[in-house]
């Protein structure tokens, strides 16, 4: 058996939906709508063949293939994460609100040119945008910033909310932040 | 003038500053691209990145070992 590559996690960035699920708030992947379970990691499966007519693996193969689109996206940056939603699906109908935040990815890694796509995966930070009043205009249905973030906190990783115009702005602010840092 | 209603696929645009097209009657935003892959690699944490164990949450009053007892009687 081969060794591998890293002892600890590839660190990226990615965005999220807010959803209720189940009477709790949840975090929601962009495309696929999957939630994310809290204190368990995501693991990925292979789902290119419901959005593509002609997938470019045969269905059932392990995730992530490099030949595939497959996997649990993560970019190297926040700034590159904030266009991440998919008009061919709109958000989910629960969607409340929508977050960015650092994720791990381990087990096997596709490192791509701007980016990873990874077997498991587990956020490790989570940023909650603290829109201005046009932003919360956008989100009627959201419950307020704080209140997502305390939800989030079910996790078990910081959360944290950030005062902002919009999403491309946290990512500016969170990406001057990670710099210093 | 009332404004109108943006749907959650609109909002979320605005919101995140994509680019939005109209395809038939769906909006498409443009997806996370994170270009081609390199390489691929194995990674196994030394430490698991999944904080699993809820903390459980600290007693507020600890239930005393045996009951109070009744002042006693003292002579004075």
């Amino acid at each position: 058996m081969a060794a591998p590559d890293y002892p600890a996690p590839i660190l990226g960035w990615r965005g999220w939906f807010v959803v209720e699920a189940g009477g709790a708030l949840r975090l929601c992947s962009i495309v696929y709508h999957t939630l994310w379970p809290p204190r368990q990691e995501l693991v990925a499966s292979c789902r290119s063949g419901e959005h593509r007519l002609k997938p470019e693996l045969p269905a059932g193969h392990s995730a992530p293939e490099a030949d595939c689109r497959c996997g649990i996206y993560a970019c190297e940056s926040a700034a590159a994460a904030t266009p991440f939603l998919n008009g061919s699906r709109t958000p989910a109908r629960q969607t409340l609100g929508f977050v960015l935040g650092r994720v791990s990815l381990w087990g096997k890694v596709v490192e791509c040119q701007r980016g990873w796509r990874g077997e498991r995966a587990y956020p490790t930070s989570i940023y909650v945008p603290r829109l201005s009043a046009e932003g919360r205009l956008l989100l009627a249905r959201s419950p307020g910033p704080e209140t997502v973030a305390l939800a989030l906190r079910s996790y078990g990783v910081p959360v944290e909310s950030v005062a902002c115009e919009s999403v491309t702005e946290l990512a500016r602010v969170l990406a001057s932040e990670h710099v210093q840092a | 003038m009332a404004r109108a209603r943006l749907s959650p696929t609109a909002a979320a645009a605005r919101l995140t500053g994509a680019t939005v097209g109209r395809i038939g009657r769906t909006l498409r935003i443009r997806v996370m691209d994170i270009g081609k892959p390199r390489r691929t690699h194995t990674v196994e944490p030394l430490e698991d990145p999944v904080p699993r164990e809820v903390p459980e949450e600290s007693p507020e009053r600890e239930e005393p070992a045996e009951p109070p007892r009744e002042p006693e009687q003292v002579p004075a």
